[in-house]
């Protein structure tokens, strides 16, 4: 092994640079490069936390600056991709679990958006990767068949974690096979919200406040189409984007497996699956309710706040932390109409440990607290729902006690959107061509689906698991 | 050896020349109605920026666009840059920018210099290789090359961001400055020769005085690459100290509504040194600066 | 006097030869290598053979419509930008009232960080409620689906990139500087007219630069990436799936690390012939005043 001095380097490689230029007559030699220094006053960020604002808090990151290590301690490093304004809620938590193990310092790494996996994988591949990530479905499951992280289930086992307090259908994509490879810290649900101003001037009425209330899907048509005025430019609903769409077809009795334990054959193709894709079609294409979703700007909230969208299908963060900025009109929520059947959706988001840690035990440590314990509810604070059906949602929500229980009632029904185990990206990549087409109205409804199935089995075929 | 003095004589007559033909103001007039229609086009999407800095967050979207926010929300800017520890990252951000330009700019200059100017058993096939290193993407040399710093004990240090700048940097630089040098007469060379000037000479004294666009344009189009690099500061910086200000843009970059504003309020603070940079730096494109006063 | 010029010259190009010897050399070759194999970054590569480019030109219709939205990209975008940057930098070389502040104007989106930008463009493009949408109606034009249907994904995004050509517009406005001003006198004393002037003086002189931007410009036209990552994520229905997007999902989501090396080699043969076919014209249609010496 090869081993030279950084600063030998830089040296040699400083020199090669300059010589030609401090040779040069007359030429003026810039600075030579040196290793950076840390900056004076690169600040570590403020420890105090509590008198700021939410805005102020997300600057202190990395939480390892605020106290002094205890001896001894190690250093764990936890990496996240959680949005901008949820790291005050994690910074919290981490330095509440650092209180409880004095021994252990979180390093909390934030990296935006997909830049999150490169970094992983690359330093995976260099051999420096972090202890603890946080991970959405998808992701969870191809970093669990790769073998970049570990099976959590002798640990599970030997300390007798309650994993059964988890929302089963959210766990569902973190544990197969007899493998846990994650654990589900969030769920996030499905539910309406709406825009009482546009409501009103429809003459409509306000919609119900429980999952009991009469809300068809037939009633939704027709107040969409009131809502739907070309010449104001208004929409009765837009769509989240295409994915969420296909959703609907949940609500007309389909699904995209054939079972959700071990799922053999996807069947979006199936007549009552293919009747609420149809449904979706139209209500872009016949009744012209809803705009094509291909174009939104980040889903459909910024639609929303427009003013000019009569509803929408939202998560918990949306009524608790996005929509409270209006001030233009007034908006309430409501149940998602019902079909054949009463059904939502859950996004579970969850916690995995690199198998190439080296600290075991600390990394379970800290999944247990952000899944089971108090970390959990500093996390979840008005951005996420608590997987764990012990911990007490009303801790977590500044929303009304009947828009909580409305959203509580929302989980009982929710399925994840694909279970595992995925069928890797490609899943998505097919799907999406096929909602294009169908969104477009450039294929039928029924073909789109049904080749939407068969490319995807074709696809199945190498990854479907003996029972 | 004045050669560039030469050209304050043809300027003034330019100017007399210009002031004489009716027909020029028209053309001027002309050119400045267009431009200035284009740079209104142009500042739309920039303007929008703006008033969405100083939007509150509920009313960023609102259709009809509302171009003057109902409350000017100043604290945008402040609640922006205090998330996170912006003046720390400034400074980082300002130190990598600022020496990787001038290495870039003397490693370009030199090494472009020897392509145009130096003849050499191989230098045609040097030049394809060159061109050729720009030809992979980013994205599979990614991990070869963390190895590699990573076996130089570069990770979580700014020299992955710095080091490659004094080696030539990016070969765009290295081309960009050997198109130009080829621009200029070789006869330039010959009489600095005959005055006794080296290899080095020629380049110090004669080319590099003639360099200035060309040296502007690198060493602008650097510092706004480096102030807005990403995927190598996300891939190589572990500790939040040693962060740069792109990092901390993108925190912003939920596109749920919740901080359009404040991206907007964030992007446009960071883009500020680049522009006062770039308008520092075009007053060198000052017309005639490399007439070389050699006719025939 | 030739040896003593070469050594020169080694000499001169060393920091770049070091660069090139470490981080370009290395990870060039070892893409090849990794062309012929199965890797998942995870795993140890396992050696396949030309499996990986068989697979690309007879299994997966995907990889040729990368290629063929690319291919539309490079040769309807890129002469596109080419003119108006060029067109651009001839007015802002005017002595104009305020020409510094136009340069900047001009010059403002290529500092906007690429985020920053692409959101922007997100909120003008958009179909229901964007600006660009609102302004044609207001007009009582007719109002494309700009990003959300397959015909106009594409020419959305290339009316964004002639936003962006600032930066080719600046070094055009270099090479510009760099043509003495003698020439138009003598030009302006023989009787030709501005057009005359621009054709007969302006554009063989800077053909050296438009060499230049042609060339990087096929380079990092291949390369598009940012724009369609972010604002169609290649949708819809594949109209946007531009080469390194399609790249970077078999890299990255679908981890593929050998399928995507041989991609980045096939792209890599293509703009490098198209490069060298660009540079062997050039003997025909380039003028240079200084010259290499001895070709």
């Amino acid at each position: 092994m090869l081993r030279r001095s950084r600063r030998g380097a830089l040296k040699l490689i400083g020199g090669l640079a300059l010589a030609p230029v401090l040779a040069a007559c007359g030429g003026a030699a810039p600075p030579a490069p040196t290793t950076a220094p840390t900056p004076a006053g690169s600040a570590r960020a403020a420890p105090t936390a509590e008198a700021k604002s939410a805005a102020q808090q997300v600057g202190a990151v990395q939480s390892t600056s605020s106290q002094p290590a205890a001896p001894g301690a190690v250093t764990l490093r936890f990496y996240t991709w959680t949005a901008a304004a949820n790291l005050p809620a994690w910074k919290a938590g981490v330095e509440a679990f650092q209180q409880k193990y004095p021994k252990v310092q979180i390093q909390l790494d934030y990296t935006p958006g997909q830049q999150y996996w490169d970094k992983l994988t690359v330093e995976y591949a260099g051999g420096t990767p972090p202890d603890v990530i946080y991970a959405s479905p998808a992701d969870a499951e191809r970093v669990a068949t790769q073998g970049v992280v570990l099976d959590l289930a002798n640990l599970i086992k030997d300390d007798k974690f309650p994993i059964e307090d988890i929302n089963p259908q959210a766990q569902r994509p973190y544990q197969w096979g007899g493998k846990v490879w994650g654990i589900c810290a969030f769920t996030d649900t499905r539910y309406l919200i709406y825009n009482k101003n546009l409501f009103k001037d429809a003459g409509l009425p306000e919609l119900p406040q429980t999952w009991d209330g009469e809300f068809s899907i037939d009633t939704f048509v027709s107040y969409a189409k009131k809502l739907t005025d070309p010449s104001k430019q208004t929409w009765g609903y837009v769509f989240e984007d295409k994915q969420p769409a296909a959703r609907w077809s949940w609500l007309f009795g389909g699904y995209y497996w054939d079972s959700m334990d071990y799922p053999t054959k996807a069947v979006m193709d199936s007549p009552e699956s293919t009747e609420g894709f149809q449904f979706v079609q139209d209500m872009v294409q016949k009744l012209k309710i809803a705009p094509n979703p291909a174009a939104n700007m980040g889903g459909s909230d910024p639609m929303f706040q427009t003013g000019k969208v009569g509803m929408i299908w939202a998560g918990f963060k949306s009524a608790a932390a996005i929509h409270p900025a209006i001030k233009d009109f007034e908006w309430g929520i409501s149940t998602i109409p019902k079909g054949k059947r009463r059904v939502s959706n859950l996004s579970p988001n969850g916690f995995q440990v690199v198998s190439k840690t080296k600290l075991r035990d600390e990394s379970w440590n800290l999944v247990k607290y952000l899944t089971a314990d108090d970390g959990n509810v500093y996390l979840s604070k008005a951005t996420s729902m608590p997987a764990n059906r012990k911990i007490d949602f009303a801790k977590v929500s500044p929303l009304q006690p009947w828009q909580n229980k409305l959203l509580q009632d929302a989980l009982t029904t929710g399925l994840p959107e694909v279970p595992h185990p995925n069928i890797k990206p490609q899943f998505w990549t097919i799907f999406n061509e096929e909602m294009d087409a169908l969104l477009a109205g450039s294929k039928p409804a029924p073909d789109a689906v049904k080749s939407m199935a068969s490319r995807i089995n074709a696809a199945f075929q190498p990854y479907v698991v003996e029972k | 050896m004045s050669v560039a003095g030469t050209s304050v004589l043809p300027r003034a007559a330019r100017g007399r020349r210009a002031a004489a033909a009716p027909g020029a103001l028209v053309a001027r007039a002309l050119a400045f109605g267009v431009v200035g229609v284009g740079a209104l086009t142009m500042l739309v999407p920039f303007v929008w920026m703006v008033s969405t800095s100083l939007k509150a967050p509920g009313e960023v979207f609102l259709y009809p666009p509302r171009w003057i926010p109902a409350q000017l929300h100043w604290e945008n800017y402040r609640d922006a840059l205090t998330a996170l520890p912006f003046g720390a990252w400034y400074w980082n951000t300002t130190y990598i920018a600022v020496v990787s330009t001038v290495g870039q700019v003397a490693s370009a200059m030199v090494v472009g210099y020897a392509f145009a100017r130096l003849r050499a058993p191989g230098r045609d096939a040097l030049f394809v290789l060159l061109l050729a290193t720009m030809m992979l993407p980013e994205q599979v040399t990614m991990v070869p090359v963390f190895l590699i710093f990573k076996a130089l004990g570069w990770v979580d240090t700014w020299s992955p961001l710095i080091v490659p700048s004094w080696l030539g940097g990016s070969p765009f630089y290295v081309f960009l400055a050997r198109q130009f040098l080829m621009t200029l007469p070789i006869e330039l060379d010959d009489a600095a020769r005959i005055d006794g000037c080296g290899v080095l000479g020629v380049l110090g004294r004669i080319l590099l005085p003639l360099s200035k666009p060309v040296i502007a344009t690198i060493a602008v189009f650097t510092l706004v690459a480096k102030w807005n690099e990403f995927l190598y500061p996300v891939i190589y910086l572990n500790s939040t100290p040693k962060y740069v200000l792109s990092i901390g843009l993108r925190l912003f970059r939920d596109l749920d509504a919740t901080s359009w504003h404040w991206l907007m309020a964030a992007s446009l603070v960071t883009m500020i040194p680049c522009l006062v940079a770039f308008f520092a730096a075009q007053r060198l494109f000052v017309r005639g600066i490399a007439t070389t006063g050699l006719k025939g | 006097m030739a040896r003593r010029e070469a050594l020169w010259f080694y000499f001169l190009v060393s920091p770049w030869l070091v660069h090139f010897l470490v981080l370009s050399l290395g990870p060039i070759v070892a893409s090849a290598v990794l062309s012929l194999t199965q890797y998942d970054i995870v795993n140890p590569p396992l050696f396949l053979g030309l499996a990986n480019y068989r697979r690309m030109l007879v299994d997966d219709p995907l990889f040729l419509q990368s290629l063929k939205v690319t291919t539309i990209w490079v040769a309807a975008g890129l002469p596109l930008r080419l003119v108006v940057a060029l067109l651009l930098a001839v007015l802002l070389n005017q002595r104009l009232p305020g020409v510094g502040v136009f340069r900047t104007l001009y010059y403002l989106p290529s500092v906007i960080s690429g985020v920053a930008a692409a959101v922007v463009w997100m909120w003008l493009l958009q179909p229901q409620f964007g600006l660009l949408n609102y302004a044609l109606r207001v007009v009582g034009l007719p109002t494309p689906d700009w990003l959300s249907s397959p015909s106009w994904a594409l020419p959305g995004l290339i009316v964004m990139s002639l936003w962006s050509t600032g930066a080719t517009m600046v070094i055009f406005l270099a090479g510009l500087q760099g043509i003495p001003s003698e020439l138009y006198e003598a030009a302006a004393i023989d009787g030709a007219g501005r057009v005359r002037q621009f054709s007969a003086i302006t554009v063989p002189m800077i053909t050296p630069v438009i060499l230049f931007n042609l060339i990087v410009g096929i380079i990092s036209s291949f390369q598009v990436f940012t724009q369609a990552f972010i604002m169609t994520n290649g949708g819809p229905s594949n109209a946007t799936l531009f080469y390194v997007l399609y790249l970077y999902r078999v890299a990255f989501q679908y981890s593929q690390m050998g399928y995507a090396s041989a991609m980045a080699w096939v792209l890599f043969l293509i703009v490098l012939v198209l490069s060298l076919l660009v540079f062997r014209s050039s003997d025909r249609w380039v003028h240079y005043e200084g010259g290499v010496r001895g070709r």
